[in-house]
């Protein structure tokens, strides 16, 4: 199906979070790769039409057709011709337990806390208004993001369910910029290692953190949130570094 | 058996051999600007001390698992020309290090006073290198790092010769030295801040919480060969 225009202003919204010196179409190829990696765009969602991807880019249909090239290249998309045509997702990318593991080694600790820090700052101002602001309707999606956290079949989904929460709290703040900031933290994220896949305790602790900002969001509670995604960020940060750490010390591993 | 105090006396001895090597390199250069210093005018132009470009460079090569950047912060109003110069040059991948441009105009809100940085005033005031830090130096690095520095004392006024550690650096060498996760061992800059420790609650670059530092044990000091003391502190915390 076509992807609804939430979705599009999202990916609108990665914008930025590119690494520098990128030209422009490769750029605009980053953000969907980073839409594709969190998510935000599924195997299966059709792109809108050329002109009108390129006009809602900001770029030329020729740029675009140089990102989409390269996306095709890489296997992820897949386009047709004709008046049924476009481009459609063809696969979720998942990175490998090695790539992830060794950015996370490659990330120090300092690099990490800043991370953290400033994912605290988002997701804690993000959830106070979001206790403000959300409406019924915000609510019920977080409920639901909850939901689909706890019952996550495997760590992979879990990580993507997980980042469309924290996206979500920010939009139901109805904060545009601290929906771009979250979704480019988030994004950021994504490319580092998670611990073994499988259910843990971590995971269920995630999910009372989760289901503990979303209470206080409902109850209007505007100290209780901000402070209940304060300390789940200060948890996912620490759980991070830790990680980090043990990965550092391990020896072998050509470290 | 490896006790605790074994672990801290073998990360202590590895820090202290890679940071004196460091201070020793910085140390060479520094005589070689007291000597220019000496030879030449009594108030020198910049092109005296060209030939430091190289002797920069030679250090950042030397030392790049460990240093991203070094160079020197003339005494304001020691060379002909230039109320303040400060050269410094950083590492580059692959390329011969870059010059680091400052804002040295004091009517510029970006004014990079470095007369006023500890890392000037600290080795001018006691004549003696120096480890400062860790610290964010906005204007300069925009991370967080430690500098090493080491005076230079000239007829025209101290010199001060440094390099940029980034806290990341030191932090793989630290760990794999230590090579335990317990009990909770930090290591302490002057300024109270952490360099490095083994525990995810105790990050690096913040201060230790009082009940932290309430609960030291074992204390051993930092001390790289021919230099004095750093003001660093290994401590394990309830052992």
């Amino acid at each position: 199906m076509t992807i609804p225009s939430t979705t599009l202003d999202l990916l609108l919204l990665l914008r930025g979070s590119e690494p520098e010196g990128l030209g422009r179409a490769d750029q605009v190829s980053y953000q969907i790769e980073t839409a594709i990696l969190m998510g935000i765009l599924a195997e299966g969602d059709r792109l809108p039409t050329e002109s009108a991807l390129a006009a809602e880019l900001g770029i030329s249909p020729i740029t675009l057709r140089q990102s989409l090239a390269s996306l095709r290249s890489k296997g992820l998309i897949e386009t047709s011709r004709g008046r049924s045509g476009g481009s459609v997702v063809r696969r979720q990318i998942d990175l490998s337990d090695s790539e992830l593991r060794n950015k996370l080694r490659e990330t120090s600790t300092e690099a990490l806390r800043d991370l953290g820090d400033m994912g605290a700052a988002i997701a804690s101002m993000s959830a106070r208004l979001a206790a403000d602001r959300a409406d019924a309707q915000n609510v019920q999606h977080l409920e639901e993001l909850v939901r689909r956290h706890r019952e996550a079949a495997d760590e992979r989904l879990r990580r993507r369910i997980d980042s469309r929460f924290h996206v979500a709290v920010s939009i139901a703040a109805q904060s545009s910029r601290l929906t771009a900031a979250q979704l480019q933290l988030r994004a950021e994220l994504m490319t580092i290692w998670w611990g073994q896949p499988g259910p843990d305790d971590g995971a269920t602790v995630a999910a009372e953190q989760h289901q503990a900002i979303v209470d206080a969001i409902r109850k209007r509670d505007a100290e209780g949130a901000a402070s209940a995604a304060e300390l789940h960020s200060r948890a996912e940060t620490e759980y991070l570094i830790a990680q980090h750490l043990s990965l550092t010390m391990l020896p072998g591993e050509g470290a | 058996m490896d006790t605790v105090k074994d672990a801290l006396e073998r990360t202590a001895a590895t820090l202290s051999s890679s940071l004196g090597e460091v201070f020793a390199d910085l140390g060479k250069t520094a005589s070689a600007v007291v000597d220019a210093a000496a030879a030449g005018p009594d108030l020198p132009p910049r092109s005296e001390f060209a030939f430091l470009k190289a002797e920069f460079a030679g250090l950042i090569r030397r030392h790049s698992g460990l240093i991203i950047g070094a160079g020197i912060a003339f005494a304001p109003g020691s060379l002909a020309g230039s109320p303040q110069w400060l050269e410094w040059w950083r590492a580059q991948p692959a390329e011969e290090p870059r010059f680091v441009t400052h804002d040295l105009n004091p009517d510029s809100l970006n004014y990079y006073d470095y007369s006023t940085r500890e890392w000037f005033t600290l080795p001018v005031q006691t004549g003696r290198p120096i480890a400062v830090g860790p610290y964010v130096d906005f204007g300069g690095i925009n991370s967080s790092i430690i500098t090493l520095c080491v005076p230079a004392l000239t007829k025209q006024g101290t010199h001060v010769l440094g390099c940029d550690l980034p806290l990341s650096n030191l932090e793989g060498s630290f760990l794999r030295a230590l090579g335990i996760m317990e009990p909770t061992v930090v290591l302490l800059g002057a300024n109270g801040r952490v360099i490095a420790s083994n525990s995810p609650r105790i990050a690096t670059g913040t201060l230790l919480a009082d009940e932290d530092r309430a609960a030291i044990g074992t204390t051993l000091e930092v001390t790289p060969e021919g230099t004095g003391p750093l003001p660093w502190t290994l401590v394990a915390l309830g052992a």
